[in-house]
């Protein structure tokens, strides 16, 4: 019996320009003109230039490889190389740094006892302490827990 | 943003279930892997939350069996018996550098509000194998490093005392491909380093909000290609077509699940963990591409092998949407059934997996009992001889063989045990002998013998009825002496047919029960006593020692029943006599012990023989004593009363069955087999077998002898 794999039925990928895919296009072209709108506010001469830079850079931190964008990459790259320096050494400038973005550092080192430790359990009771009476005022007490000896 | 089915409730806790894969080739023609994955994605259909596929293989090798034979090798006495299991330790040690073993094992996670055995109940109902709710293996144990040079791994803290590097790979895009049970994913299994597979299933989208969700990409596509304005995108033409076939499948019934695949791999240098990571994107990439984690996403990902949340692992989702049918070929790895556990005994080589399959069929209270059936000359014998031989050598379980040609003596010469032939001309078997310990129950049974040896019932007309009465009556009058302590009747003292006649002859009060009695008397003396055709074998002091003759521990005993061949009537009893002996003795202790008897429709056809049959086989199994009933045609054990003893036999061992497939194809009994096991049955070679253990394991073995069983039974 065979199945054939089909494509990704939730995810748009319309045809873009270049081989880049329409939506990378316009993402890219959102983030040049926000861009250029807050170099124009600081530059009212020469804001152009920083938004086509915008747009270039934006292009370009969104290629993807492995399924990442190279933005999504870098950003991991970057906190890896903080939590492995800041796990090696806590008390450092960089140590500090990772505490104060509150990094997982726990991630450099692994347990395999509590990373792979087994669910909790359903507390069990024990009903062999159990004390039963056959009428419920029969000694005064009726049907009771018994402490374990 | 599409919602899903699941509750998001954080609080339903994962259930872990162990299950037990099974052998695909059992399942291998077009039906069978379209009713294998039309299972799977029934229960994939109902699945409400999140759950993970899991599959570890690691390396494995025999040396706990090893170990386990040379112990007992040091620890017995019996001389002989520590030969065996040094011999065997050579077979385990050759098959061990022979092979590259690996122990496979699958488990599901399942976020669910249900309790863990109803998972495992639906699991192991749905795929039709053993599911128990465990929990899952560590895919490392202590603790692990990450490290970035030369590239990102995961390597172990301290000493490393021969743990592994590690590194992972996650999915990142699914391509247009077929998959089937047998690709992608089970050659990934099969390169021999250990690793894991997960199959992640973080969420299965709502039916209408899935459908929703697909009818939207549908028309956003073809607003997309309308507006296209002289140029062409296949992509979106393919991917309208995909989402048309995806809506097709949920309208069907399937669901459609996010899924992502994460595989870890290890190896004990880094230069091996590179290159074995690169196999293995090479092997996937024309089906799915494989990322290699790095930094934080290494760490994270080694979650995906625990019963941590998708949600809690935090990876970037890079999820596939498939439907139920999709991702039940993705579960191929349950299929892949590798090296087991090596407890209990070989029964044999998996065919096509290459790798010795052990069965322990002593691990409950009560026996196991089997049934064997195949044509002569297929190799029943000589495995039966090899099973028994190890049962003895590695669990010190003794055993009493029946068997009807003479093939005994190569067991009694591998043990240096007597061999008792009972012989026509030589062997008295008195039928008063003591085998029951109440006066009722001999009675009867020595009843039954002389309905056999009569050919006929005594019961059923008015007649009968008086004649049993008056037979049981003599018979309390012989053993009168002895009612209050039936069991210390010794077989020298017993009293002997033709006293039995004479005491019958003159009993009854009327003259017509007097009349009935003495014709009853004549007809019994007549085949029994003086010249009759039964006499030598039945008139007379038992010449067997089938006690234990104040013995705690009975040797192995091999009884053949050759020398009869040419009276049915008489194997039968002969047959009846032993087993009584042995049952008799079996109720006086709980050792394991293996009862074979072979040719038992020889038993079957005798009503009364029958009967005594189905009940020694209830009393063996409270008692730990192993039936094995053998015989040629399956159809034997499926008639009438023969059925109790296939019904409580629920280990089924089929060597070539090509005469008589109907009953596996008409009874009941056999639903269980596809079209696949029906074919291998009908087209068994010599020495091959089905190993059919009930509710646990249906494999296809081989037999395969050690060198020393070879020698000793190779005539066979």
């Amino acid at each position: 019996m065979v199945a054939e794999l089909k494509s990704h039925v939730l995810r748009r990928d319309e045809k873009g320009m270049f081989g880049i895919p329409f939506k990378r296009l316009l993402g890219a072209g959102i983030a040049g003109v926000v861009v250029f709108m807050i170099a124009r506010i600081l530059f009212p001469i020469g804001a152009i230039p920083f938004g086509f830079f915008g747009f270039i850079a934006a292009l370009i931190l969104s290629a993807q490889s492995g399924g990442l964008s190279l933005y999504t990459r870098l950003l991991y790259r970057v906190r890896g190389w903080l939590i492995i320096a800041a796990a090696s050494k806590p008390d450092s400038l960089v140590g500090q740094l990772a505490e104060t973005l509150e990094l997982p550092t726990h991630l450099v080192l692994l347990d395999g006892e509590q990373v792979f430790a087994p669910n909790e359990k359903a507390v069990e009771v024990d009903l062999s302490q159990w004390n039963t009476y056959a009428a419920p005022d029969e000694d005064g007490e009726g049907l009771v827990f018994v402490e374990q000896l | 943003m599409v919602a899903t089915r699941s509750r998001r409730k954080e609080d339903v806790s994962p259930r872990t279930v162990l299950i037990e894969p099974f052998d695909l080739m059992m399942h291998a023609t077009e039906d069978g892997v379209a009713a294998l994955q039309q299972r799977f994605s029934a229960w994939l259909r109902t699945l409400d939350g999140p759950a993970r596929f899991l599959c570890w293989q690691m390396p494995a090798d025999l040396n706990a069996k090893i170990e386990e034979v040379t112990q007992t090798a040091r620890q017995t006495d019996d001389r002989a018996r520590a030969e065996m299991c040094m011999s065997y330790r050579r077979h385990y040690e050759r098959l061990q550098e022979d092979a590259e073993f690996q122990r496979a094992l699958c488990g599901m996670v399942v976020w669910s509000d249900e309790a863990g055995g109803t998972v495992a109940n639906g699991i192991a109902s749905a795929f039709d194998t053993l599911a128990v709710e465990a929990d899952l293996p560590p895919l490392f144990e202590g603790r692990y490093t990450l490290r970035e040079a030369p590239f990102s791994h995961l390597a172990p803290v301290g000493r490393p005392g021969g743990r592994p590097f590690w590194a992972i790979l996650n999915s990142y895009e699914f391509l247009p491909a077929a998959w089937n049970f047998f690709r992608p994913i089970p050659p990934l299994l099969r390169m021999n380093f250990p690793m894991a597979l997960c199959i992640d299933i973080p969420e299965t989208l709502d039916r209408n909000k899935a459908v929703d969700a697909v009818e939207g990409i549908i028309q956003a596509y073809q607003v997309h290609l309308v507006s296209l304005r002289g140029g062409e995108d296949s992509r979106a033409i393919t991917r309208i077509n995909d989402c048309r076939r995806t809506l097709q499948e949920i309208n069907q019934g399937d669901a459609l699940h996010n899924v992502h695949i994460s595989i870890a791999v290890a190896a004990n240098t880094l230069d091996k963990l590179r290159s074995r990571v690169a196999e293995v994107i090479t092997e996937a990439r024309s089906y799915f591409r494989l990322r290699q984690e790095v930094g934080e996403l290494l760490s994270r990902s080694v979650y995906f092998f625990s019963s941590a949340k998708s949600t809690q692992v935090g990876l970037p989702n890079t999820t596939h949407p498939v439907t139920s049918r999709e991702l039940a070929l993705m579960l191929a790895p349950l299929g892949y059934r590798k090296l087991g556990v090596v407890d209990g005994v070989l029964r044999g080589e998996a065919v096509g997996g290459k790798y010795p399959v052990f069965h322990n069929s002593w691990r409950d209270k009560r026996a196991v009992h089997e049934v064997w059936v195949g044509q002569s000359g297929f190799g029943k014998t000589f495995s039966l001889n090899c099973l028994l031989n190890r049962e003895y050598a590695e669990n010190g379980v003794p055993f009493d063989m029946l068997e009807p040609m003479g093939h005994g003596i190569h067991l009694a010469r591998a043990f240096g045990l007597p061999w008792y032939v009972l012989s026509a001309q030589s062997t008295c078997l008195n039928p008063q002998d003591v085998m029951f310990p109440t006066l009722l129950e001999q009675t009867s049974h020595t009843i039954r013998i002389y309905e056999t040896v009569m050919g006929r019932s005594l019961s059923g007309g008015q007649r009968e009825n008086l004649e049993r009465g008056l037979l049981a009556q003599a018979l309390e009058i012989v053993y009168a002496a002895y009612r209050n302590d039936l069991e210390s009747l010794s077989p020298d003292k017993t009293p002997t047919a033709d006293f039995v006649c004479d005491v019958l002859s003159g009993l009854g009060e009327k003259d017509h029960i007097k009349q009935i009695a003495k014709d009853l008397a004549d007809e019994i003396a007549a085949l029994v006593t003086g010249s009759g055709p039964w006499a030598k074998f039945l008139n007379g002091t038992t010449t067997f020692d089938f006690g234990r003759s104040g013995r705690d521990w009975i040797e192995p005993r091999i009884f053949s029943f050759h020398e009869l061949e040419s009276d049915p009537t008489m194997t039968a009893l002969a047959y009846t006599q032993c087993l009584a002996a042995i049952r008799r003795d079996s109720l006086r202790d709980e050792q394991p012990r293996v009862i074979a008897v072979d040719e038992v429709y020889r038993m079957l056809r005798h009503p009364s023989l029958l009967d005594f049959l189905v009940e020694a086989a209830k009393t063996f199994r409270t008692r730990r004593k192993k039936l094995i009933s053998i015989d040629q045609q399956m159809s034997v054990f499926m008639e009438g009363k023969a059925r109790l003893i296939f019904e409580n036999s629920p280990i089924r061992v089929i060597f070539s069955q090509k005469q008589g497939m109907n009953v596996f194809r008409e009874d009941a009994a056999f639903q269980h087999f596809n079209e696949q096991h029906l074919n291998i049955i009908s087209a068994l070679p010599r020495f091959h077998f089905i190993l059919d253990v009930q509710d646990e394991f249906i494999g296809y073995l081989a037999s395969t002898p050690t060198q020393d069983e070879l020698r000793r039974f190779g005539s066979t």
